[in-house]
């Protein structure tokens, strides 16, 4: 049992050896891999890559953010549409503002908002009174600033 | 970056005052700051480098004039497990490189992580719509991380959703240490050692930690507070047990399964049951509780399930057919190469161990493996999500805790398995020693 016991506990250090050495190399060249993608990025790149890897439009989301201030509140209107599984078009504009546009505000009636952010829908559809709206030069997007 | 680096040199200084520990002492840190500035958040503290070196040196006055500090290092590592440990350093710096340049990616880390992190540092605290509105959720995740990012973005002056990166590495260097720590206080060095290497070196470790998610995190402080447990269940030390409430605590406030890992770590060190133990258990409620307080009084709901319908025979029926799936889901997830042979390692520890009749150390690591596996697959079964969906998006990384937790008390079982073999060997080889002959021994007396 004694010789057993032994060889079981050799094995399992073999075992965690191969293990690491098995993965040692291949985390290495991940890591080189990671830093020699990202290392050339500059300030703006790094802060707008969560939406580009996503292939979000993150200069309609800058000019979203140029409209805003700290703890002004905004409703999202967008067009449900396909974008990836399980997440539609709609879905994904509002996850990705409620990080992109912080520190403002997000929130789900459009009566408690200072302005209508929309996608591809005219922002009057959010039932608010508009004061002003701003249309992005790069597409269907714009900002409207409710009336108080 | 020097406001980052010197917010961790505060954690451990503040984690060398939780213990003699050296090595144990930046994480022991880590959880502690990270536990109080996540409930400090919750009555909106908020707290910068400037609370943290007050906090620091404030401490070690007080430790210093109680009683002074007498540090204790891990011994020296033998010339196999310090080149193991080299190797896992140079890995680690490698990934400090890399985590420093590379941005936020994954859709959960920046989508719920970053988000609360940068809410906490935008606004100091979470009573605000960002962590009680629909528009926000998932809202019943705890604040541990989000909080120790945002005391990061505090003493660096900014948010910097990249340099924050940077402390996920420091994170895994605390884990590796304190492991190293935990272990060779017990267990041979080489088999210390190569326990860190199969784990640090794992591919999904570092790649799921660099995406900012959580779940790694939590496997880390899981990790730890189960090999805290596992000596606790062989040496029955207070102090040792009091780290294991501290880690598993963390681990409540990380995610919410941490709160089914710490359950099922808990319950399987019944085996050797003390009272002792009950006030460990306590002491990790006490850590839990303001988040589950705040939780009730902001009506935060877990929109994906609800605890209370696993113990509903009808809602748990009238979803039997995502019962085979989340099993088979989570036991693929579990052998996935990304965790390289980690659980044949802690199957052979354990087969080793079972060997050794070590019924007690074996029966903690089997029942805690066993509860969280099903504590896992119940979550899956309960949830309202599809749960093809779910299974794609979560059970990869859900698996983590569950993995690495029992790598990390691999070690723990083969060295008890072959400790054992070593006292039984010296006790047969004493057995069948030649006893001296009475004829012997009576010249030897009368010459």
């Amino acid at each position: 049992m004694i010789t057993l016991t032994r060889a079981a506990v050799v094995v399992a250090f073999a075992v965690a050896l191969v293990s690491g050495a098995k993965d040692y190399r291949a985390t290495w060249h991940w890591l080189s891999g990671q830093r020699a993608q990202f290392v050339h990025f500059s300030d703006a790149e790094r802060r707008q890559e969560p939406g580009v890897a996503q292939l979000l439009p993150v200069d309609a989301f800058e000019f979203f953010r140029s409209h805003l201030e700290k703890g002004d509140r905004y409703v999202v209107e967008a067009q449900p549409r396909n974008f990836q599984t399980g997440v539609d078009a709609a879905q994904a504009t509002r996850i990705f503002s409620r990080y992109y546009l912080l520190p403002a505000i997000q929130v789900a009636d459009p009566a408690r908002a200072d302005f209508v952010i929309s996608v591809g829908v005219d922002p009057h559809t959010a039932g608010v009174p508009l004061a002003r709206v701003w249309k992005f030069g790069g597409g269907q997007y714009f900002v409207g600033a409710v009336r108080k | 970056m020097i406001g980052l680096l010197a917010a961790n040199a505060c954690y451990f200084a503040i984690g060398a005052c939780i213990t003699r520990r050296l090595g144990l002492a930046y994480i022991a840190g880590v959880a502690a700051v990270g536990i109080a500035t996540a409930h400090l958040a919750l009555i909106h503290v908020p707290i910068g480098l400037l609370e943290l070196v007050v906090l620091a040196v404030a401490l070690l006055l007080y430790r210093w004039r109680r009683r002074p500090i007498r540090p204790v290092l891990p011994g020296p590592p033998g010339v196999a497990a310090g080149v193991l440990l080299v190797l896992v350093l140079a890995l680690l710096v490698k990934a400090a490189a890399a985590f420093a340049v590379r941005p936020l990616i994954e859709w959960d880390g920046w989508a719920i992580w970053a988000m609360k992190a940068r809410a906490l540092f935008d606004f100091g605290g979470a009573q605000h719509d960002v962590f009680t509105t629909a528009p926000y959720a998932p809202l019943q995740h705890p604040l541990l991380l989000p909080s120790l990012e945002a005391t990061g973005f505090r003493a660096i002056g900014s948010y910097d959703g990249t340099l924050i990166h940077l402390q996920l590495a420091l994170l895994a260097l605390g884990f590796a240490v304190g492991l190293w720590t935990l272990l060779r206080e017990r267990v041979a060095a080489p088999l210390a050692a190569v326990a860190v290497f199969a784990i640090v070196t794992a591919e999904s470790v570092l790649r799921q930690l660099a995406g900012n998610l959580a779940d790694i995190p939590l496997a880390l402080f899981v990790a730890l507070g189960l090999v805290c447990l596992g000596r606790w269940v062989l040496e029955h030390d207070r102090g040792l047990l009091a780290l294991a409430a501290l880690f598993l605590g963390a681990a409540t406030l990380t995610k919410p399964e941490g709160l089914l890992f710490a359950a099922a770590a808990l319950l399987a060190a019944t085996v050797a049951w003390r009272r002792d133990l009950l006030w460990g258990a306590l002491a990790v409620v006490a850590m839990y509780a303001p988040w589950r307080i705040f939780v009730a009084a902001n009506g935060l709901q877990n929109q994906e399930y609800s605890l209370g319908d696993a113990l509903r025979p009808s809602y748990l029926a009238d979803r039997s057919e995502r019962l085979r799936p989340a099993l088979s889901g989570v036991w693929h997830q579990v052998w996935a190469s990304g965790w390289s042979w980690l659980v044949p390692f802690a199957l052979v520890s354990l087969a080793a161990a079972l060997l050794a009749r070590k019924w007690r150390l074996s029966a903690f690591a089997v029942v805690w493996a066993v509860l969280s596996f099903c504590g896992i697959v119940l979550v899956f079964w309960i949830s309202v999500v599809p749960i093809q969906l779910t299974l794609l998006w979560a059970a990869y990384r859900t698996v983590a805790s569950l993995v690495i937790g029992a790598a990390a008390l691999a070690p723990l079982l083969a060295g008890e398995a072959w400790r054992t073999t070593r006292i039984r060997a010296a006790s047969v080889e004493r057995s069948t020693e030649p006893s001296p002959s009475p004829v012997s021994v009576a010249s030897s007396s009368g010459s």
